[in-house]
């Protein structure tokens, strides 16, 4: 397999005056950056033989995986976009791009009537994402007070998935909240969703009595009970993506005293997403040991999340994961080079002090929106699992480093 | 002087010659090797563990292809200790066998019998199901092809024959049932009802049969038997009460067709076991949503299910109370398929159909006498009341080996109970109510068939 690649570079430079302006084109005709997948032959590794060699008597054959002669890899062209560096103080870069994957390789989902496997890798018809990501740095300097800023804007992908013919919704992650639907971004979250909730009788508690069965999870009937207080959508409807629309990084390093000391920070903001809080949702409506089902004081809303939850919607738990987080402050200190000299061979010394994970600014009501316990499985959540479930958030944590340059 | 003079002059231009000598001959060797060798094959390594379909394709693959099935068949039966999905684990937990103990709510969702088709617990069992009768299809063909005539070819057909069976007893009207070639062809199928599954069953245990013709070799003998209960099964779920009588005479009381389990490898081991009194994920029920039978206080050896001790006082959620089925006391206990015991039971309910009360209590008691301990049964009073204690007979001997469901739904289906009178039923015992399936949806994921589109009925 051949995987053909051209990359042409334009540029052109401004030579009439001390500020410099490289535009440089990265626009790409036609580029592939195929993630390869082993074509099998017809058939192959159909029946796999487990631990034991080849023609022993009574070793068991069973069905292995279900291979693909057709496969093909994926093609994803590259953006198109351009930097601009005005001058030594001033840049800009801009990349807008709508990026058509063509033969997405996903692992489908089979009928499992045939008996098989449940998932074959396949060329599904593709995949859409268009964004624009804006960088910007400026930097200051005087004698006193060097001064550089850096910020990077993405608006990130509002991604369409169109699945081939005959092929179903594709259904995954815990408690199948995750799927690839047509016209909809890969991997999106969809369950029934919480229509509206109302403490009727008044006493505190919001409770699904008397409510109907919704996708056969029947409720209690109790004659001449409550009227039923929750009400969910009568279908699956689509709840938001997983990956983030909006993201921005914003780097700030001040100099000080001629730049002997340096101190540098990072803010990260990442917006338009949504998070499965599956550790409230497992506490809630599995374990019982959340507040908003023990106790009647509890806000109503997260009441009517839990009650939701055993009506057999997941939808209270899929929460926006939208934050801003203090990622990095760092002080550095030069030492001075008559401190330096004094060891040999030894040209420069510096002492950084850093603080990581400093502070997170979020409505999510997990510990930290940006964890992932669905990393690295396999099946069909693939790269597109996403879900919060007894997982540890980023920890924070200081250090100290003492550099030298020989 | 000459090679001195040659020395020399290599040594002080090098940069001149020798690149584009190694070049020449860097090229060369390239052109060599690409045409002597394609790069694909030179990274192929031979995978030892896996055999293509054409190595399966003669009489010394026979036995690896019977393995197979029945390692297959014995894991979807029971699970494993990598799975839970085993029918007899979630039919169990479905009626009123086996309790929830655990955390999974997908899990709590059939302890509770109501369903989600997109209840993804659920298509582990469905798939593991599928395969088992795949492979037991696929073993079929194969010595039909290459080896006719002998008695694993009928046992090969005996094992389809339960696939089919348990998918009637446990799932709704419209299970499909799709083939994949060898060629990676696959043939989607179309929806079967009930009655057309238990039809293919029977077709299986007649194939078998009539490949066992007259033989009279102990393993001959030993299909002869499985096929015969399993006949007698399938018409029973039929309604077809003589018939099935018919087909198991003559099977002795003491027939016994078990599927091996091992402590050799996880997925080797009974799940039942494991799942029970290892993992601790469901326990042993008593009187479960009103309608369950007393199996732990009736104190029958049975379905003795004694407390766990110590960290297995309780479930795997800590809080209830777990009870271990005395009936599986190893990894490696074996499960009965089919047995003389179940023939007895077959005949007492063909009997108390046919309004021959006296003889179907014979049968019964013929079958207690194999267990020590059981004393005679008594005669009910009632109609309603010897059914009752032919469905408890049937409960305590079949116990945790994938009867129950089958057994509610016929209670519903052949003699008109409601189903809120046999399957747990009112408040369920971790809050909420239980559903009203009878059955097992079929999973979402078998929408991926075209020629499927939901379950044709979801009553008994």
């Amino acid at each position: 397999v051949y995987y053909p690649a051209f990359n042409p570079r334009g540029v052109s430079e401004d030579g009439r005056s001390s500020a410099q302006a490289d535009v440089l084109n990265q626009c790409v005709c036609a580029p592939r950056t195929p993630q390869r997948q082993r074509p099998a032959s017809a058939g192959e590794d159909l029946l796999q033989r487990r631990r034991v060699p080849r023609r022993r008597r009574g070793a068991p054959a069973v069905l292995g995986g279900h291979g693909n002669t057709a496969l093909r890899p994926e093609i994803s062209p590259r953006p198109c976009g351009f930097d601009l560096q005005c001058s030594t103080a001033l840049g800009l870069e801009v990349t807008a791009y709508t990026r058509k994957t063509k033969d997405l390789l996903v692992n489908r989902v089979l009928a499992p009537s045939l008996g098989a496997t449940l998932n074959q890798f396949v060329n599904l018809a593709g995949l859409q994402n268009r964004g624009l990501e804006i960088g910007f740095n400026a930097t200051r300097s005087t004698c006193a007070l060097p001064l550089r800023v850096e910020r990077r804007v993405l608006g990130e992908p509002q991604q369409g998935v169109r699945l081939g013919e005959g092929i179903q919704p594709i259904i995954f992650s815990f408690n199948s909240v995750q799927r690839h639907v047509a016209g909809y971004p890969a991997g999106g979250y969809w369950q029934r969703k919480i229509v509206s909730f109302e403490d009727r009788n008044a006493d505190g508690i919001i409770s699904r009595v008397n409510c109907p069965a919704y996708g056969g999870v029947a409720n209690p009937q109790v004659a001449n009970g409550p009227a039923c207080e929750v009400t969910l959508s009568d279908s699956v409807e689509f709840l938001g993506g997983w990956q983030p629309t909006r993201e921005v990084a914003w780097t700030n390093t001040f100099g000080l005293f001629n730049n002997t000391v340096r101190l540098s920070s990072l803010l990260n903001y990442r917006g338009g997403w949504n998070q499965f809080n599956s550790t409230r949702e497992f506490r809630c409506g599995t374990i019982g040991n959340c507040r908003e089902i023990q106790d009647k004081n509890a806000p109503l809303a997260d009441q009517a999340k839990a009650v939701a939850r055993l009506m057999g919607t997941n939808a209270g738990y899929i929460e926006k994961g939208d934050f801003v987080r203090l990622s990095e402050v760092a002080l550095t200190f030069a030492i001075p080079d008559r401190l330096v000299s004094r060891i040999g061979g030894v040209n420069g010394a510096s002492l950084t002090l850093a603080g990581r994970n400093l502070a997170l600014w979020s409505d999510y009501s997990g510990f930290d929106p940006e964890v992932n316990s669905l990393l690295g499985i396999a099946g069909a959540s693939g790269l597109f699992g996403q879900a919060d479930f007894l997982a540890q958030p980023p920890t924070r944590f200081f250090s100290a480093r003492l550099a030298f340059s020989f | 002087m000459k090679h001195t003079n040659s020395t020399r002059h290599r040594t002080s231009v090098p940069q001149r010659r020798t690149p584009g000598r190694l070049a020449r001959l860097a090229l060369l060797g390239t052109l060599l090797g690409s045409a002597a060798c394609s790069p694909d094959e030179i990274l192929d390594v031979p995978d030892p563990d896996v055999a293509t379909p054409e190595s399966v394709q003669d009489v010394a693959a026979l036995p690896a292809l019977r393995a197979g099935a029945i390692g297959d068949f014995a894991l979807a039966f029971a699970g494993s200790n990598t799975t839970e999905d085993g029918l007899i684990l979630y039919s169990g937990l479905f009626t009123d066998e086996l309790q929830w103990a655990e955390t999974f709510p997908t899990r709590e969702q059939i302890d509770r019998r109501s369903v989600e088709e997109v209840n993804a617990t659920m298509t582990g069992l469905y798939l593991n199901l599928q395969r088992a009768r795949a492979a037991a299809e696929r073993a079929t063909d194969a010595y039909q092809r290459l080896q006719p005539g002998g008695p694993v070819q009928a046992e090969m057909l005996n094992i389809a024959g339960f696939t089919y069976i348990l998918f009637g007893e446990t799932y709704c009207s419209g299970v499909p049932y799709s083939s994949l070639a060898l060629t990676g062809q696959a043939t989607y199928g179309e929806r079967t009802t009930t009655q057309q599954t238990f039809e293919l069953a029977i077709a299986r245990f007649d194939s078998a049969l009539k490949v066992l013709g007259t033989q009279s070799t102990a393993p001959a003998t030993l299909q002869r038997h499985l096929a015969q209960v399993g006949r007698g099964r399938a018409l029973l779920n039929l309604g077809r009460f003589p018939e099935a009588r018919q087909a198991v005479a003559g099977v002795p009381t003491t027939f016994d067709y078990q599927l091996a389990y091992s402590e050799n490898s996880a997925r080797q081991q009974n799940g039942v076991f494991v799942t029970n009194a290892i993992n601790r994920r469901f326990s042993v029920s008593s009187n479960e949503g009103t309608n369950g039978l007393a199996f732990r206080a009736d104190n029958d050896p049975r379905v003795a299910a004694p407390r766990g001790t110590g960290g297995a006082s309780t479930g795997f959620d800590g809080a209830t109370p777990l009870f271990i089925a005395s009936k599986y006391g190893s990894r490696s206990a074996p499960i009965s398929l089919a047995n003389g015991v179940e023939a007895r039971l077959i005949e007492a309910e063909a009997q108390l159909r046919a309004g021959d009360a006296a003889a179907a209590l014979a049968s019964l008691n013929t079958a207690r006498g194999t267990v020590q301990g059981l004393t005679p049964l008594t005669a009910a009073a009632t109609e309603a009341g010897r059914v009752d204690q032919l469905f408890r007979e049937r409960a305590y001997h079949l116990f945790l080996t994938g009867h129950r469901l089958g057994d509610l739904r016929r209670l519903v289906r052949q003699y008109g109970r409601n189903a809120e009178s046999v399957f747990p039923t009112g408040a369920f015992f971790k809050g909420g109510a239980y559903g009203t399936d009878v059955n097992f949806p079929i999973p979402f994921e078998e929408r991926n068939n075209a020629s499927f589109q939901g379950c044709i009925d979801r009553r008994a």
